[in-house]
């Protein structure tokens, strides 16, 4: 499907769909004023919409949602009840790690290495760009991805998130270290083949070198960073510190990483 | 992405989950009931994305798009299950469709439309027009027109770029169109 000089196919679409701003529409509106074909053919898809519109629905079957709680009954069941409260010792187990990085960062003397972690990321999202950058595993299956996680002796709990919604899709995982320990590298691949990379490892912002930008979004502090067309955005997730790469516009990388921050 | 460690001890998740999916599991009945063309694989479709759901609840955001998150995981279970059997999307050439189209144009008077609409409506042939689609073809109709999802919602459920979302509900329509008006024409004659 394509306009072409004759037609504006996409604008009749559009139009129907209520996709058109003011201006847009005008425009249209002046081409149908004199073009019978696109009139026609505006008619029939809007004849069609309201066809579907009226199919007649499918009930669903009256023991569905009977079904479906004795599903997530057997499933609870499975996992030992899921109203249970969670043992707080999973809570508390990231900030043993963290005193145990921080008293190995004291040990090895501060500031070794840090300064250059954002470019070091840097590097390794050019490479991932250009597939360079082995994966470990390839899956988009956001459970597959910590049960490798969970596998590789990572530092710390790992949640992958699925951003689909935000038309992310994952594409694989890799366990890179960080100072010493080992982090977690989740790639994504996003619209005209864009590429997000996130990173998390055990740290601290104030480690890092001084930004080119600070933001706070929701109590939660953002040190923001560019490197050549990219934009790295970190920020602390208890002792963890998070962080994402992404080659698209400055503002929507920032804005993504707001949006999958959580304070903790 | 996030790290645990930031739960709520006596959060109830299955309380939550209940109130935030449950009402959407008729939606996802109808979708799927359409795309399976059958009522088990329907249920037992409906019942798998639930569950997965379920799964990975208490990573679930408030504010997160419940009904496209839940359509997402539908079609991905519906997909994998395409390819298991083998099942390849239909192709059908852009000519195709405009041919179809056009021809169904030519045979109709714009005028008649809204008489023949009344005709038609909430018949079983709209059903089997859907059902004749290519399946990802149907599935853009039956996100955008029946389940009101916007075009970027349903990209993201089918997981394509949204201009090819654009393109299959502009060449389903076009498909639907073709077949609507036979149907639409064989039963005005019969009447008249």
């Amino acid at each position: 499907m394509a306009d072409d000089a004759q037609h504006p196919r996409h604008a009749l679409q559009d139009a129907l769909d209520q996709r058109l701003d003011s201006a847009q529409l005008h425009e249209l509106e002046a081409h149908l004023a004199g073009c019978d074909h696109c009139r026609r053919e505006l008619e029939s898809l809007r004849w069609t919409k309201a066809c579907a519109r009226s199919a007649p629905s499918f009930e669903h079957p009256p023991d569905l949602e009977a079904r479906l709680r004795r599903a997530l009954d057997e499933e609870d069941r499975g996992r030992g009840g899921a109203a249970a409260p969670r043992s707080p010792v999973r809570s508390f187990w990231p900030w043993l790690t963290a005193a145990a990085a921080l008293a190995a960062a004291i040990w090895m003397g501060g500031r070794f290495w840090t300064s250059s972690i954002p470019e070091a990321f840097a590097k390794e999202f050019r490479a991932l760009r250009t597939n360079a950058l082995p994966l470990e595993i390839e899956s988009e299956d956001p459970g597959e991805l910590e049960a490798y996680f969970s596998r590789s002796g990572l530092p710390f709990p790992m949640r992958v998130f699925d951003l689909g919604m935000m038309a992310y899709h994952l594409e694989g995982a890799t366990v890179r270290p960080v100072k010493g320990d080992p982090g977690a590298l989740v790639a994504y691949r996003g619209p005209e083949g864009r590429s997000l990379l996130c990173r998390m490892y055990l740290g601290r912002l104030n480690d890092l070198s001084e930004p080119m930008d600070r933001r706070t979004n929701d109590g939660i502090a953002f040190h923001i960073y560019r490197d050549s067309d990219l934009t790295l955005v970190f920020w602390e997730e208890g002792a963890v510190v998070c962080v994402l790469v992404g080659d698209g516009d400055p503002e929507a990388v920032v804005q993504l990483a707001f949006a999958k921050a959580v304070r903790v | 992405m996030s790290v645990f460690g930031d739960e709520t001890p006596s959060r109830n998740l299955r309380a939550e989950f209940e109130e935030t999916a449950l009402p959407i599991a008729p939606a996802l009945y109808r979708t799927a009931r359409r795309l399976t063309r059958r009522s088990e694989d329907a249920s037992d479709a409906v019942q798998e994305t639930l569950l997965r759901a379920y799964r990975t609840f208490d990573r679930f955001q408030p504010g997160t798009n419940t009904r496209a998150w839940l359509f997402t995981i539908l079609h991905s279970i519906l997909t994998n299950d395409w390819r298991r059997r083998q099942r390849t999307p239909e192709e059908v050439p852009w000519e195709v469709v405009e041919e179809r189209f056009a021809s169904a144009l030519r045979a109709s008077a714009v005028d008649a439309e809204s008489r023949l609409l009344q005709k038609l409506d909430a018949s079983p042939e709209i059903d089997s027009a859907l059902m004749e689609l290519p399946d990802e073809f149907r599935a853009a109709v039956l996100l955008v027109d029946v389940e009101d999802f916007t075009y970027e919602e349903a990209a993201a459920v089918l997981r394509c770029p949204v201009g090819t979302l654009r393109s299959r509900l502009h060449r389903a329509r076009k498909l639907l169109f073709a077949a609507l008006r036979d149907y639409a024409r064989r039963s005005g004659a019969a009447e008249g």
